[in-house]
């Protein structure tokens, strides 16, 4: 499903660069669940975001779904985000000046779904993370693993073959955090959602079928 | 979609209640004047429009003034071929109107028969082609129909003039544009002038004072007519005006030209003070929205990741920004709709009316208007935020934007800029007229009543009588100092000209204003005489003798008035002048004093013409002089009521127009200095809020209020000082211009542009000093615990 090719990505620094990413090679194949582990700025979270479409490499190749990422005009892009990827963050990222349902209804809206469509699918998924009596209230007026929960809902809603999480419970504690890692868990199950974490944590590392080590740069 | 980008837009001006509320308030001030501005040019434009044969209408000009000779007209109608009609425009009088108990006066317009076919003025009742064929035939306005015969049908009606004449209503004309040019009230005939003994003498080929309009025929040419024209000139023209030139000017000009408003003032200045007001208007929208829109930038990135395209992007931005331009137009329609009487009120000859407010060129310029600033105020910010780099957006990191906040500093200074002008300009324009009105206008302005003798007296053997006796008696009093009438005073002298000639050099021409007075008018006015002595009665020479101001004195070459005597150009009469008086300001300090001529009318007495009865007195003992003079008037039965008014008061009247262009920019100085301080009050609360954590971190570690006010508004004053410094040559460039027009002028002197600076400086302390001292008087733990 992923494909990643000699991928490099450095910053300019003064007159030299600073590399952040070299040479990565990396495949991950349809329904995996995959954690990104490492210290911290060894560029695990740069490489998610390549993944994630969010910054472009310097150098290398990037396949999804076996088509050229980096050849790709913005537009399709964002036709990507809109279908295929999912994203979670570590500060959960909700729209503050939107309720639940409505966070959770706006990638349905820019995928263009119909109104009624968009009415079920998200009643759907309010239920099944059972926080419908919490659809009208706004982000902030909900628990840190609430707002995840939303965060969540929200990356799945519009049914993506992959959710890339960039440390979903970092700022969560251990019981929630498990809450979370098991929904992961199951929509890896159930759903066959392929996703890929960024974690510190052993303990959600294990939730995943492989973890890949990266420090300086590199694949361990 | 469209309905969740309203919702969202909507959520997020009332999150942010205080920037919504000063970008709107902005908005609508801004607005609200931009709408009276245009509504004015488009009064302006439209001027005249409602004549059918506009393009094929002319007045006949000598040189450039409106007025002709009265004959001319008829050589016109008969000679010309490329004349298809034409009508003369006559003022002659304004008698007393009346039917049955109701009566009123206004001023008669004589016309000729071509009249209703050269202009367009439709007719409610009556027929065009019949209503001005006889004598007895009289066409109302409906105004003054209105007045006399409420709604009962008018047609027929027999109307009596104060002078016994009688005439049948034959039509009523349809209201006519307020805006029009011409605006009859009442339309008589020309018949009327041409068999009034008075009058025919006066319509000779010398005297210019008719009106006169043409209807050229389709494709005529104008050079053509003029050569004609000219003909006509050198033919029939008396000798003194053989050398004048006629020329054709189209009546769609005659507003620009001959109009009672200054015409380029209201097209071109109007204009440009909307410009900058709109100008002003869209820098703090776009200021605003920039600052805002720095606080989402990662709502941007997450709305990227969620899919959604640069178009959903600016979509959401300018249905914002479109929604409260939106509210504003709304707002600023509303006042404008209900700040038109008192517009119309302040600036006299305006006349705007309600209508035009949903006209269709009001309404789309003000959806343009509209269009335009939500296209300028939302595209800059969302280009800019749109073209964020994805992964840092999402990191709610903002890629440094010295360019933007570049451009935002530069607005910030053409804002401050904007307002020292004004406010240098209003004290300018405040300090010359304070000047004009303290100035020594050489004459006792302090001591001398004028009461006005144009009263309408229905019984004038009995008005003379009463008066001259009253005359007599003040002449007796003890408290009065002198005793004079006269055809004008000082700050109400007619528009008369003529050239005089002096009898010992016939190649001089000086071109004089004249005036009556009688034997009291120099010493009750206390006029000083530089040479020779005044009228006397008791000289019979003196019926032809005239004095000179020194004006004239100096225009003629003159050292001395011996022997010297002068004649009008065209006549033959010599008169002798007989003294010389000071330059004493009949006319406002704006002007200089110009060669004056006075005709020796007689004594003091009640006589036509002389419209001004002026009785020096000493102030304190005014009120016994005053309730002498009311208790004759009141027993002489007039049209109009008795009123007077110190000679100071009666010349300040000249400075009410310019009084009013000061209140007109008093006004637009107050908006712009609220515009720009609404700006920066909100980028000053902005960047609290912005700072919250740094300014808690600093109060932890002991900084104080004082240091915090100045770290937040350190910058901005800054911006204030670039501004006052831009700010102080233009104001002083622009006012020096202005007062070029002025004959007596102030110097600017460097005080009242540091007083403009420190105004603004003041204002621009107080508005940000309320946030700062908020944003530093704040709980730095609740500050610190929010992040």
């Amino acid at each position: 499903m992923i494909q990643l090719k000699h991928i490099s990505k450095h910053y300019p620094v003064g007159f030299g660069k600073n590399a952040v990413l070299d040479d990565i090679d990396l495949t991950i194949h349809a329904g995996e669940f995959v954690s990104i582990m490492g210290p911290s700025g060894s560029g695990k979270s740069t490489l998610l975001h390549i993944l994630g479409l969010l910054e472009e490499p310097s150098g290398g190749e990037y396949l999804f779904e076996g088509e050229p990422v980096h050849k790709m005009s913005e537009k399709k892009r964002t036709q990507l985000h809109r279908g295929s990827i999912g994203f979670v963050f570590q500060a959960y990222h909700l729209i503050d000046e939107l309720t639940v349902y409505e966070n959770i209804e706006t990638p349905l809206l820019y995928k263009n779904v119909p109104s009624s469509e968009r009415k079920s699918r998200v009643a759907d998924v309010l239920d099944r993370f059972n926080i419908v009596a919490k659809k009208d209230l706004f982000p902030n007026q909900l628990s840190g693993g609430q707002q995840q929960l939303v965060g969540i809902a929200r990356a799945i809603v519009a049914e993506p073959r992959v959710i890339f999480a960039d440390e979903p419970t970092g700022n969560l504690h251990s019981d929630q955090a498990r809450v979370i890692m098991q929904l992961f868990k199951h929509l890896n199950e159930t759903d066959k959602i392929t996703i890929v974490q960024v974690t510190h944590s052993e303990q959600n590392a294990a939730f995943g079928h492989r973890v890949i080590e990266i420090r300086d740069g590199k694949i361990r | 979609m469209f309905r969740n980008y309203i919702k969202i837009a909507w959520r997020n001006l009332w999150k942010r209640k205080l920037f919504t509320a000063v970008n709107i308030l902005g908005l609508t001030t801004g607005l609200t004047c931009v709408a009276f501005l245009f509504l004015c040019v488009q009064q302006m434009l439209s001027k005249d429009r409602h004549h059918q044969h506009l393009e094929r209408l002319y007045l006949v000009q000598t040189a450039d003034a409106g007025q002709n000779v009265f004959p001319l007209l008829d050589v016109m109608l008969r000679d010309f071929p490329q004349v298809e009609n034409g009508t003369r425009v006559n003022s002659w009088d304004a008698p007393w109107i009346a039917y049955k108990n109701k009566e009123l006066s206004e001023a008669v317009t004589y016309v000729d028969t071509g009249f209703f076919n050269t202009f367009t003025f439709p007719l409610k009742y009556g027929h065009a082609a019949t209503a001005l064929k006889d004598k007895s035939s009289i066409v109302l306005s409906s105004e003054v129909a209105a007045k006399l015969f409420g709604r009962a049908p008018p047609l027929g009606k027999v109307v009596s003039f104060s002078d016994k004449r009688r005439f049948t209503v034959t039509g009523v004309m349809q209201p006519v544009p307020p805006n029009a040019s011409l605006k009859p009230a009442i339309l008589l005939w020309n018949k009327h002038l041409t068999d009034n003994p008075d009058f025919a003498p006066v319509a000779n080929w010398y005297n210019n004072f008719t009106g006169t309009y043409v209807l050229l025929r389709p494709g005529a040419s104008i050079a053509a007519v003029e050569q004609q024209l000219q003909k006509v000139v050198a033919a029939r023209f008396a000798e003194g005006a053989k050398d004048r030139v006629l020329n054709l000017l189209p009546y769609k000009a005659y507003a620009e030209k001959h109009g009672q408003l200054n015409f380029d003032f209201y097209v071109y200045g109007l204009s440009c003070i909307a410009v900058f007001i709109l100008l002003l208007v869209v820098i703090n929208l776009v200021n605003l929205n920039m600052a805002v829109s720095f606080t989402r930038v990662q709502e941007v990135g997450i709305r990227k990741v969620l899919g959604s395209g640069r178009r959903g992007i600016l979509a959401q931005f300018f249905t914002e920004v479109g929604l409260t331009v939106s509210i504003s137009l709304l707002l600023a329609w509303g006042a404008a709709f209900m700040l038109l009487p008192v517009l119309n009120d302040q600036v006299s000859g305006l006349e705007l009316t309600l209508p035009m407010l949903y006209s269709l060129p009001f309404l789309g310029m003000w959806l343009l208007t509209g269009a335009l600033l939500t296209l300028i105020a939302g595209g800059y910010p969302a280009a800019y935020i749109s073209a964020l780099k994805l992964a840092n957006a999402v990191k709610g990191k903002l890629q440094c934007a010295p360019r933007g906040m570049f451009s935002r500093h530069a607005l910030i200074v053409v804002q401050f800029v904007i307002a020292v002008v004004f406010i240098a300009g209003s004290l300018v324009m405040r300090r010359q007229v304070q000047y004009m009105k303290e100035g020594d206008l050489r004459f006792n302005k302090a001591q001398v009543l004028t009461v006005s003798l144009d009263l309408g007296f229905k019984d004038t053997a009995l008005a003379r009588s009463g008066i001259n006796h009253l005359i007599a008696q003040l002449q007796q009093h003890t408290a009065v100092q002198g005793v004079s009438t006269s055809q004008s005073v000082p700050g109400e002298f007619w528009e008369n000209y003529n050239t005089y000639i002096p009898g010992n050099d016939i190649n001089k021409e000086v071109w004089m204003r004249q005036t009556y007075i009688d034997n009291g008018f120099v010493p009750t006015f206390g006029i000083r005489l530089l040479e020779g002595r005044n009228f006397s009665p008791d000289l019979a020479t003196d019926s032809n003798a005239v004095l000179i101001n020194q004006a004239a004195m100096k225009a003629l070459g003159w050292s001395s008035i011996e022997n010297k005597t002068l004649h009008s150009k065209g006549g033959s009469e010599a008169f002798p002048v007989v003294g010389v008086t000071d330059d004493y300001h009949y006319r406002s300090l704006a002007g200089a004093v110009e060669p004056l001529i006075h005709f020796y009318g007689g004594t003091s007495s009640l006589k036509d013409g002389f419209h001004y009865l002026n009785i020096s007195i000493q102030p304190k003992r005014a009120a016994a002089v005053v309730a002498m003079l009311r208790k004759t008037f009141g027993g002489i039965p007039a049209h109009r009521l008795f009123s007077y008014a110190f000679a100071d008061a009666v010349f300040n009247e000249q400075y009410k127009r310019i009084e009013g262009i000061i209140t007109l920019v008093n006004i637009f100085t107050t908006i712009s200095v609220l515009i720009a301080c609404a700006g920066i009050f909100a980028l000053v609360a902005l960047a609290a809020q912005q700072r919250t954590r740094e300014i808690g971190i600093r109060k932890v570690l002991g900084a104080s209020i004082a240091g915090i006010v100045t770290l937040l508004s350190k910058d901005f004053m800054k911006l204030v000082g670039v501004a006052i410094l831009l700010a102080a040559p233009l104001a002083w460039w622009i006012m020096h211009r202005w007062l070029q027009d002025f004959a007596y002028r102030i110097t600017i002197s460097w005080w009242l542009l540091a007083g403009a600076g420190g105004i603004v400086v003041l204002i621009a302390l107080l508005t940000m000093g309320l946030q700062s001292v908020k944003a530093a008087l704040m709980n730095p733990v609740k500050a610190l615990r929010t992040e």
